[in-house]
């Protein structure tokens, strides 16, 4: 079924935000599970700006875990260092302070989680730190640094509305369905 | 009173179930994916919460819930005009769930009051649904009513297209009344004031105002429809007509 979409004078103008690829820039989504420790990283939205990224990721990414907490940043605002690459480089260290969220991918193919946070003067500087820190045995680490104040994320008091309603939703898992005898293994 | 009872859960479960089956119509034509996954997201909610109330209705009818959904004839649907209304763009869907949202948010949250335990317990779930539901179309209003020139006309287009359709969310008949002096229903009248200050305080940060048309429309709690809705059943009944009984 098809409607009429009105035309209006002056739409093709519409010019949408900065980036060439998609229509709107891309946030990185953590998730932190019930009864998980931290936040896990849980790939990505677009979405035109923070409270809008937090609802996509809600609805992409919550419907096939408990989620308890979640956390959306702007892709651009994600500083990542692979153990493969040159030192990071370093900031001012007078610089002003402020607190950078870490998280550590143990190795490749896993996903990122946030190891905890520490003041720096910088992405570089932050790395710098979280290196010492938080990667001290494993080699193949790589680390991302996000400025705490580019996190956006759920206020616990609206938790209700964000992740109790999946609860019920049984059909959301793939083993809601029976499959046919007749389709055998699949 | 049974009657009453099975008509009022009915109204209830319609206007959840023909939204639900219109937001299903525009999976696949969001503006983004993730959107997509939004409004099949919500869909699903209401669907849900439609579900719940048919099974309810159903075991006081001889009919089950799937006969219910799938195989009435339009004049015995009885939800309210707004939901059945078209998906004209995106600034339409937007419109029409932020004022729906409004109206269902305050009605869950009476009824998560009622006497009758089931209601209550569909209430108070349906509640926590419609407080993310608002949250995501009142944001879309205000981004597209504060947004281009372009963005906000059609939002505003959006506002005077369905503004006809919001009296009759709370225009209280005979059932209405029966229902909430036992202590079951919720008076639609009674949601009106909550609903408005909804509505004027998210229109004023959209840049949008109330349509200044004061005509509107009703007859969906009779059966009386607007064209839309039997095209609407066409669609969402003809598999449960061409296969009666069918099951996946």
């Amino acid at each position: 079924m098809s409607y009429d979409v009105p035309h209006l004078e002056g739409e093709e103008e519409i010019q949408f935000g900065t980036t060439t690829d998609r229509g709107w820039p891309r946030w990185e989504v953590f998730v932190r599970q019930n009864g998980g420790l931290a936040h896990i990283y849980s790939e990505s939205v677009h979405a035109a700006d923070a409270e809008t990224a937090l609802l996509n990721a809600r609805d992409a990414y919550l419907r096939r875990v408990e989620g308890v907490s979640l956390w959306v940043v702007p892709a651009a605002a994600v500083t990542i260092w692979e153990p493969d690459a040159e030192d990071p480089p370093s900031d001012e260290a007078e610089g002003d302070r402020a607190l950078w969220e870490i998280f550590v991918r143990n190795r490749r193919g896993l996903a990122p989680v946030h190891a905890g946070s520490l003041p720096a003067t910088g992405a570089g500087d932050a790395i710098a730190k979280a290196r010492d820190i938080y990667v001290t045995h494993e080699e193949g680490s790589s680390v991302w640094a996000v400025p705490s104040a580019a996190i956006y994320a759920a206020d616990p008091a609206e938790a209700d509305a964000l992740f109790a309603p999946f609860a019920d939703k049984d059909y959301r898992y793939p083993t809601f369905y029976e499959i046919p005898a007749e389709v055998g293994y699949m | 009173m049974s009657d009453d009872l099975f008509r009022y859960l009915l109204r209830l479960a319609d206007d959840n179930l023909i939204l639900a089956q219109r937001l299903s119509e525009y999976i696949s034509s969001a503006p983004e994916l993730e959107e997509d996954l939004a409004v099949a997201n919500i869909a699903l909610d209401h669907l849900g919460v439609a579900h719940h109330l048919l099974e309810y209705a159903a075991t006081r009818d001889g009919r089950s819930a799937d006969e219910l959904a799938f195989t009435r004839p339009e004049r015995e649907y009885t939800n309210v005009l707004l939901v059945e209304q078209p998906n004209v763009d995106f600034g339409h869907i937007m419109t029409r769930q932020f004022l729906f949202d409004a109206y269902q948010l305050g009605l869950w949250e009476a009824l998560s009051g009622s006497d009758d335990p089931t209601i209550a317990g569909i209430a108070a779930k349906a509640a926590k649904e419609a407080t993310y539901h608002i949250r995501h179309s009142s944001g879309w209003l205000i981004r597209l009513g504060d947004g281009s020139d372009v963005s906000h006309a059609r939002a505003q287009q959006a506002i005077d297209a369905l503004w006809r359709f919001t009296d009759e969310l709370f225009a209280t008949d005979d059932l209405d009344v029966t229902m909430s002096e036992a202590g079951i229903g919720a008076d639609p009248a009674g949601l009106r004031s909550l609903w408005e200050s909804r509505v004027d305080a998210i229109l004023a940060q959209a840049t949008l105002h109330r349509c200044n048309d004061p005509y509107q429309r009703t007859g969906g709690r009779t059966g009386y429809h607007t064209e839309h809705l039997g095209h609407l059943l066409g669609e969402m009944q003809w598999m449960q007509r061409a296969y009666p009984g069918l099951e996946w």
